[in-house]
């Protein structure tokens, strides 16, 4: 079973969560929770509070851009879309992180801590 | 399943319908997810419900990164308190307006009955403008609380305009008094007083009136949506 993350470094993922799930397929916010959930095996959870404040920042700055839509079972959701700077944002972001995990493995041993 | 929009809407009054609207089908999800696991029905609304309660600062974080909004104090004070103060403002000059003409038809029409009232209609103006000063007070406080303002916020904006008023003449006697050394001003303090009370406080007293209601609604609101 996964540690899960702490907070503060959680915020500091959520960028390249999203982004990473949105290039994959529109979501609307409780998929992309959920699937945040899922994926990391519980180790990153957004709740309701830290995860819409970021939906909106992500789409103020024109990463992402949600439009109302029908779900699988008829309701309205507002399903956010990865757009072409999002697309373009994600690969420099995907190296930061890469390049930022290197840096602490190197520090650290992460890999064989 | 909840009113989860109501909900929402009772939290977090000062977001946009779309942004209450998308919160709501959050919370709507995660119920009906938590009843799928096979939660019982009450520890799965108190457990969505804590996902928007849990963070007191919420509505403003959001308008944050929203940025396309003006700030949570534009809406709930000043944009009401200037609605509030214009409205005030506006009833005067008509109010004159009318005073103007009728005061005109009194000084023509010569006759002694109609003395006194001459001499009332001096007054007429500034009585039916106190009188509309409750309307102004309601106008402020129901935007101001519609935005999700506080107490403070709507009575605030209720009574801006007695407190541009006040912020006027706390300038402007001073000024009047110790700059311009206004003789008149000096010789007439008591007259200064008068002025106050009459500009200030006794319109400050019936635009605080019409935020009455408010006061009533005010807390009553949001208790049987969050229990």
């Amino acid at each position: 079973m996964l540690t899960k993350i702490p907070p503060k470094i959680a915020r500091g993922s959520a960028e390249l969560a999203i982004l990473s799930l949105l290039a994959q397929q529109p979501l609307y916010g409780f998929e992309i929770g959920k699937q945040i959930e899922e994926r990391t095996g519980g180790a990153l959870r957004f709740e309701l509070a830290s995860l819409y404040p970021m939906l909106y920042d992500l789409e103020k700055r024109g990463l992402i851009n949600g439009k109302w839509q029908e779900n699988s079972t008829g309701r309205d959701r507002r399903y956010y879309h990865l757009t072409s700077a999002g697309k373009k944002a994600l690969e420099p972001l995907k190296r930061e992180w890469q390049a930022f995990f290197h840096a602490l493995d190197q520090l650290a041993g992460l890999n064989h801590a | 399943m909840h009113d989860w929009k109501a909900i929402v809407k009772a939290q977090l009054p000062s977001l946009t319908p779309e942004v209450i609207e998308e919160l709501a089908a959050h919370l709507e999800d995660c119920e009906s997810f938590l009843l799928a696991e096979g939660t019982l029905p009450a520890e799965a609304f108190e457990r969505t419900r804590r996902e928007l309660i849990g963070s007191p600062d919420l509505a403003k974080r959001i308008e944050q990164a929203r940025g396309d909004q003006m700030n949570h104090r534009s809406k709930v004070l000043w944009l009401p308190g200037l609605a509030s103060f214009a409205a005030s403002a506006v009833s005067l000059a008509i109010l004159q307006r009318i005073a103007l003409h009728t005061h005109a038809f009194l000084t023509a029409a010569s006759n002694p009955r109609t003395d006194h009232w001459f001499a009332a209609s001096n007054f007429l103006p500034y009585f039916a403008w106190l009188l509309c000063q409750p309307l102004c007070g309601a106008l402020g406080a129901g935007l101001s609380k519609r935005a999700g303002g506080g107490t403070l916020e709507f009575v605030g904006s209720g009574i801006f305009p007695s407190l541009i008023m006040f912020a006027m003449m706390v300038l402007l006697f001073p000024f009047a008094i110790f700059v311009e050394k206004n003789p008149y001003i000096l010789s007439h303090l008591g007259d200064a007083a008068i002025g106050l009370g009459a500009w200030v406080g006794l319109p400050g007293a019936f635009l605080l009136l019409g935020t009455l209601p408010f006061w009533r609604s005010s807390g009553a609101a949001r208790k049987p949506l969050v229990q």
